[in-house]
């Protein structure tokens, strides 16, 4: 080897990443050739002064400055696994972010579940007067469903929201303001707050609209079905990792060849570094043959394990899916480029889906 | 420790604040450390690394154990710190690993900005401070590598997975990283003493 080459596989000597054949070469080299053994001393010594780098000191404030953006955090989580959402920004986004699957096991044992129901108060935010017809001044459509500007439904403010003092007005009455038939005022005092802290925007006259979907005490049990057809599916993508102990590459790679040969399976590609040492392989596998395919591997060695990662896509593979429908609905051509665009995405997804990839790794 | 490591992870994908701050206190030395690497300062390096942790707080329900937690939590301070330097001024070189030609002036300045170097430095001749300001003037790609490798301690492998790079690159970007630091560090030697007893 010639000493450009030693120098180039320093880090791999430094970080144990050699073969015993390489060390060997390696160490012989730097024996007979003093150049390069000084120039080794040095990256030695300069990655003990890396790796011996005097931690930072955790600024003073660190503690409580995070603690109240966990506390913020917090809310946001509670907020979001209420489902609080306006129904004119739901209706846009059915099939979107909307964590639905989550939405029965959040039931607290406190409250019933229903499906939506709307208040709305120009009290909470607005403080100078009450309204006795709130219902009448904000605007139903046919279907009893406020016909509300997606827009006003969107916090405005966030300085705009009860604040702690206005505690006192929860005992007032806000009159019959919820369609559902229920009165606002006789709920209790944690409900109601519990209900302010999830209120969203203004209506488009002007009127502050809490939209709550969720439970609380006392609400009407809405039919079941109207809950579960919102639901819907958990869209996963799964990646496996196969590792094996330092094993004889070529039996590896071969026998990677010969399940390559079964429908579907297809060999990726083979990782390896400059010194053409085998790393790993990346195959790819349906769904539905994974773990066959994993077990394929077990003979190997006792040590072989098996690892296998979730990532959930609901959230993106159902916003394309609005984004398609939508542009559907307004006779968008296939061909067109937004449309193409997103039936490639989808079709990636689609695939991701359908297929897992499996890092066949030593260790 | 009060309670048991799984009912800590447990409680904190319930949302409880008290369980997860209990949880991460022993990795929070750790994760600042690490923004504190990628950053450069403790103003971004803090910021960074509550993020990091607000992050992890919310998505800690996802947690499965597939991998370690520290494994994870660690990958996601270094997500964190990536997103925001490509926010910030990251500019993907195309070039960054093809070969080069031999002009060691042009070699360095595409890995490392050593003219960036902030002048006080050198005159507080701390070398902590030293050795920081030489890998923050690294490219953030070798920055990466070179923080994931000295001190996160994570493998090749780890390296590769996490930034999507094959372990080639990730050899030959540590050792490319490692060679301009050196040739800094014999350049600046005189200035500081430590490096002269370590007879570099």
């Amino acid at each position: 080897m010639d000493c450009a080459k030693i120098v180039d596989s320093f880090s791999a000597y430094l970080d144990n990443r050699m073969t015993d054949a390489q060390k060997e070469e390696f160490l012989a080299h730097l024996a007979e050739c003093p150049a390069c053994r000084q120039e080794f001393d040095v990256w030695q010594a300069m990655s003990a002064l890396f790796a011996n780098l005097p931690q930072p000191e955790l600024p003073a404030n660190f503690s409580s400055s995070l603690h109240e953006k966990l506390l913020e955090a917090q809310k946001e989580m509670i907020a979001e696994e209420k489902n609080v959402l306006p129904f004119a920004e739901k209706k846009k986004n059915m099939k979107s972010s909307i964590p639905w699957s989550r939405f029965g096991s959040i039931a607290a044992a406190l409250f019933l579940l229903v499906g939506v129901t709307w208040f709305a108060t120009d009290k909470i935010w607005n403080q100078e007067k009450q309204n006795p017809n709130l219902l009448a001044e904000s605007s139903f459509s046919a279907e009893g469903k406020p016909d509300i500007a997606t827009n006003d439904l969107l916090p405005q403010n966030e300085g705009e929201e009860p604040s702690a003092s206005s505690g006192d007005e929860l005992g007032t009455s806000y009159g019959e303001i919820d369609k559902d038939g229920m009165k606002f005022a006789s709920l209790d005092d944690a409900t109601k707050q519990f209900v302010y802290s999830n209120a969203l925007g203004r209506s488009a006259d002007g009127h502050p609209i809490i939209a709550y979907r969720g439970e609380y005490e006392g609400a009407e049990e809405k039919d079941e079905s109207e809950v579960t057809e919102k639901i819907l599916p958990v869209y996963e993508v799964t990646k496996a990792t196969v590792n094996l102990p330092e094993a004889d590459s070529q039996v590896v790679i071969t026998k990677a060849y010969e399940l390559a040969k079964q429908p579907g399976i297809k060999l990726l590609r083979i990782l390896s570094d400059n010194n053409e040492q085998l790393n790993g392989i990346v195959m790819v596998v349906p769904k539905d043959s994974l773990n066959t395919f994993l077990g394929e591997w077990n003979g190997f060695s006792p040590d072989v394990k098996h690892e296998i990662a979730k990532a959930d896509i609901s959230s993106e593979y159902n916003d394309l899916i609005t984004q398609k429908e939508s542009l559907q609905a307004s006779n968008v051509p296939e061909d067109d480029s937004r449309m193409q665009e997103i039936l490639l995405k989808l079709k990636s997804f689609n695939e991701q889906l359908e297929q897992v990839e499996v890092m066949i790794q030593f260790h | 420790m009060a309670l048991d490591y799984q009912e800590l992870i447990r409680r904190s994908q319930e949302g409880d604040v008290e369980a997860f701050e209990e949880l991460i206190l022993a990795h929070q030395q750790k994760i600042y450390s690490i923004a504190y690497r990628m950053m450069g300062n403790p103003y971004d390096a803090s910021d960074m690394a509550q993020e990091a942790l607000v992050k992890i707080f919310k998505f800690i329900k996802n947690y499965r154990g597939e991998a370690s937690f520290s494994t994870w939590i660690y990958h996601i301070t270094m997500n964190t710190c990536r997103d925001e330097l490509r926010k910030k001024y990251w500019q993907i070189e195309t070039s960054l690993d093809q070969p080069m030609d031999n002009e060691e002036g042009s070699f360095n300045r595409e890995i490392a900005d050593f003219s960036s170097l902030p002048e006080d430095i050198y005159e507080k001749k701390e070398l902590g401070a030293y050795l920081q300001g030489l890998i923050q003037a690294l490219h953030p790609e070798y920055r990466m590598v070179i923080v994931m490798r000295e001190n996160m301690g994570l493998s090749y492998e780890e390296i590769a997975e996490q930034l999507n790079i094959s372990l080639g690159t990730v050899k030959s970007r540590l050792n490319r990283a490692r060679k301009c630091l050196r040739d800094k560090i014999l350049a600046d030697k005189e200035l500081y003493p430590q490096l002269q007893r370590l007879k570099l």
